[in-house]
């Protein structure tokens, strides 16, 4: 018999698929299979879209990318979702950006292709006259989530240091700032304490505002096998939408919107009334404190929680009393519970109290800093944590942790940064929100954007576009079609996902290393070349930035940080090459890196002679704190006049602004534009059937989408996804933010909807 | 043509009706069912078609989700950019 290459093809597809299952294979082993799996080279990375870091082995023939699989040794054991593995074509997409361009004559004139050498002098103009003009305060850079480590750590230091501007943020605000605020003001620290091998060791997994099936595919299969293989795993799932992650639950709690507080307050009442909780970690390890940062006693906090007894928090949320038992003692009974949580928690103007709230229940209970226990924030993009939560890279923080308010840790940076004590502006930048307010109000004059497209992504788009108009743009993009664009002054084509070499970071403290593996495209550059060419054009001193590589970026960053308790050090880019990731703190090239946080014998910041076996170091009491913190509704709850909650989020096969997804055919046959989720019962009273056309009015704007009428959003309840640049959502929605995390609540405002015609 | 290796999770009490799917589609090939749960299945098809079958089945009673392992475009690549690929299989 002979075989094909194709059957070859197809059998080493098979094989690779089983060693999936049985974990028969490892990264090396894959690396040397590239003859029977018809390509030269495979080249460890690690995906391009969400937070989960999915490890990928790309395939190289020649000089191109041609094939993808799932990395067997990463956390991921080879799986990658649909998105995931249709990222080749993106790279090839027909409208790739790959040479410089400039507007010459403002704004409304066309691009015109230029030299590098045209195109950073001219972007650096723009810059020299804005800081002129407006000083510092003038300029601002507005990164991503998804730029590479390297790429956030230098452009954070050429603001704050080089051109002493504290307007560095970008759009982990929009996403992440909430989970930051509360594992800051929780523990002290920023980033979770455990990691994805808490999913094979927990038995209750208490899921809240996250639709993992959509969001984070790879983690929810983790999810769901561990409930298979154990029967006795019970799964909560909290979400006014009855998505598909609810399909594995034991408990759907269907709640109204905005009300997620009452319940997570409720269920703490039922932990304490029933004495499910556990006094003696409470005692070692906890402190209660009210909203001004007084401290109280257990027995006042008691007494706040009779304000959630089950008859109420139903009338608040509308869930039956029962389950509000039920899930409480859920929670507390299992022997190991794991809260997963995402934009329906963060995305919110309580954003940050909600997440204390999750936090207090693991507190209350001591289910946490143990296998299978504690509070785990879903990270929306692929290196928000990485880069821009670990590297400081928002308006507010310095690198590992510190904050501009606090000059001993500006000093410290200065320092290590080996520029004049006094150099970083003691006054925070804006964050993203003020920003745009300070774009349109001309306060600040140009912005370097960075691997994001706020032109698509802010809420109340049509008020913040107005700052995109008036302010002189340069960007680095890699797609024509980004709205952005039509704002930008200055086009500079990047080098896209494994064109280049860097770190990302992802939801559980892992970083993994993307090798190049094949050649820029046209005149593209690694954007940590273009950062260093433009700021020494704008007139940055050449000793803060002379790094040869990006190896070079992230060795001074990981010296950096060993004089933090985030201490990777240890993470070389030598290990990363060989392994797929490493989880800080990691103190030494020996150390395999750390599972669990703030625990004895595996937390390398906590002595092994501690007295107690868990320390949360990151608080100077060295205790978490507990807070009393009320439930607050929505900025714009449902009224007479707005009757419905309007609500968005992302679909599978679309990924953000479908600048990548959009180009996969697949993918966007699967969702070729927005639609409106409505409930048959709400679409019988209105007269809408599947796919009418529904008006949604807002106080902001109004839009027309095809429905969807589904049971998957409860009555009074419609969502939208905020993919489709036709069709750009959040024209819709106001800009409220956390008053701590400055996040905006792109989860509820209130519309009303109606059938066209 | 694309040829796709996938994993496809199942509820235990399906799996025999979508295994069964699987073998009446000309695109697929089983390659088993595993741990229970896990079936897996390759495709080899035009990725125009290979959506619309995942989509197909991902629709089925007790599917639950599909993860990708593996995906090579090679041939597609070649047809779509010829100018980048100069190297013949």
């Amino acid at each position: 018999m002979t075989l094909s290459r194709r059957d070859l093809l197809k059998g080493a597809a098979a094989a690779f698929a089983l060693s999936v299952i049985h974990g028969g294979n490892t990264t090396a082993q894959a690396a040397d299979s590239a003859k029977q799996d018809g390509v030269d080279k495979w080249v460890k990375g690690v995906c391009r879209y969400c937070g989960t870091g999915c490890g990928v082995m790309v395939g190289v023939k020649g000089d191109k990318a041609v094939s993808i699989k799932g990395d067997p040794n990463n956390h991921n054991q080879g799986l990658l979702c649909l998105k995931g593995a249709m990222l080749i074509p993106v790279i090839y997409a027909a409208d790739r950006v790959t040479h410089p361009m400039v507007r010459k004559g403002g704004k409304q004139s066309p691009f015109t292709q230029v030299s590098w050498d045209e195109a950073l002098d001219f972007a650096a103009a723009g810059f020299k006259k804005a800081l002129q003009e407006g000083g510092p305060e003038a300029v601002a850079y507005y990164g991503s989530g998804q730029a590479l480590t390297e790429e956030s750590y230098i452009a954070n230091k050429i603001w704050k240091a080089g051109l002493r501007s504290n307007n560095v943020d970008g759009n982990p605000r929009l996403c992440m700032a909430s989970a930051v605020g509360g594992y800051t003001s929780t523990f002290g620290k920023d980033e979770p304490m455990g990691s994805y091998n808490d999913f094979d060791n927990a038995t209750c997994f208490f899921i809240i505002g996250s639709n993992t099936s959509e969001a984070h595919p790879v983690l929810f299969r983790r999810i769901a096998k561990r409930k298979q293989n154990s029967p006795e795993v019970k799964v909560i799932v909290c979400d006014p939408r009855r998505t598909n992650t609810s399909r594995i639950a034991d408990e759907h709690v269907t709640f109204i919107a905005g009300t997620d507080l009452a319940l997570l307050n409720g269920m703490a009442h039922i932990i304490v009334k029933e004495e499910l909780d556990d006094p003696r970690f409470m005692d070692r390890h906890c402190v209660f404190k009210d909203n001004d940062g007084n401290e109280k006693s257990f027995d006042e906090y008691k007494a706040f929680l009779e304000d959630y007894t089950p008859e109420k928090v139903e009338a608040i949320t509308g869930v039956p009393k029962e389950q509000v038992v039920r899930v409480a003692r859920m929670f507390a009974e299992s022997p190991n519970t794991l809260s997963l949580w995402c934009m329906g928690i963060n995305q919110r103007v309580k954003g940050v109290w909600a997440n204390n709230l999750i936090h207090n229940l693991h507190l209350i209970t001591g289910q946490i800093c143990r296998l299978g226990s504690g509070p785990l924030s879903l990270t929306g993009q692929p290196n928000a944590c990485g880069g821009v939560r670990d590297g400081g890279a928002l308006s507010h923080l310095l690198p590992a942790g510190r904050v501009i308010a606090n000059e001993k840790h500006r000093n410290e940076i200065e320092e290590q940064w080996k520029v004049p004590l006094g150099t970083i502006a003691p006054k925070p930048g804006y964050h993203t929100v003020a920003l745009f307010e300070a774009m349109a109000k001309g306060d600040v004059k140009a912005v370097f954007i960075h691997c994001t497209n706020p032109a698509h992504t802010l809420p109340n788009l049509n008020k913040h576009t107005k700052g995109l108009e008036n302010c002189f743009i340069v960007q680095t993009e890699a797609f024509a079609d980004a709205e952005t664009l039509k704002y930008t002054d200055v086009l500079l084509p990047p080098a896209f996902w494994c064109e280049t070499d860097g770190v990302y970071g992802c939801t559980e403290r892992r970083y993994a290393l993307i090798e190049q593996a094949i050649p820029p495209m046209g005149e593209c550059r690694p954007v940590v070349n273009i950062l260093m060419d433009f700021a020494k054009r704008v007139g940055v001193d050449e000793k803060l930035i002379s790094y040869k590589n990006a190896e070079e970026i992230w060795d001074e960053w990981r010296q950096l940080s060993a004089k933090s308790t985030y201490n990777f050090a240890g993470i070389t880019r030598e290990r990363l090459r060989k392994e797929s990731g490493i989880k800080w703190p990691c103190p030494d090239e020996k150390h395999p890196g750390t599972s669990i946080r703030y625990l004895r014998g595996e937390d390398p910041n906590v002595p092994l002679d501690h007295p107690h076996k868990v320390w949360f170091y990151g608080n100077p009491n060295g205790k978490a704190n507990i807070f009393l913190r009320p439930h607050q509704g929505p900025f714009e709850p449902a009224d007479a006049e707005y009757p419905f909650v309007l609500t968005t989020g992302r679909v599978i096969e679309q990924w953000h602004t479908a600048t990548m997804t959009g180009k996969v055919p697949e993918l966007q046959r699967a969702y070729p534009t927005a639609f409106v989720e409505v409930n048959p019962q709400d679409a019988e009273k209105l007269g809408i059937k599947n796919g009418d056309q529904v008006l949604l009015e807002t106080r902001r704007d109004k839009m027309t989408l095809p429905a969807r009428v589904t049971d998957t959003c409860m009555p009074g309840l419609v969502f939208a996804p905020f993919f489709d640049k036709n069709k750009l959502i959040n024209k819709l929605f106001h800009d409220a933010v956390d008053a701590v995390s400055k996040e905006p609540e792109y989860k509820i405002c209130a519309t009303k909807v109606s059938k066209v015609g | 043509m694309a040829i796709a290796g996938f994993i496809v999770q199942v509820m235990p009490d399906a799996a025999a009706a979508v295994e069964k799917y699987v073998a009446a589609t000309a695109e697929l090939t089983s390659y088993g069912l595993h741990e229970e749960s896990s079936l897996i299945v390759v495709a080899d098809s035009d990725s125009d078609r290979l959506e619309s079958l995942m989509n197909e089945m991902r629709q089925l009673d007790g599917v639950l989700s599909i993860y990708l392992t593996s995906l090579n475009t090679e041939d597609e690549l070649r047809e779509e950019h010829p100018e980048l690929c100069g190297h013949s299989s």
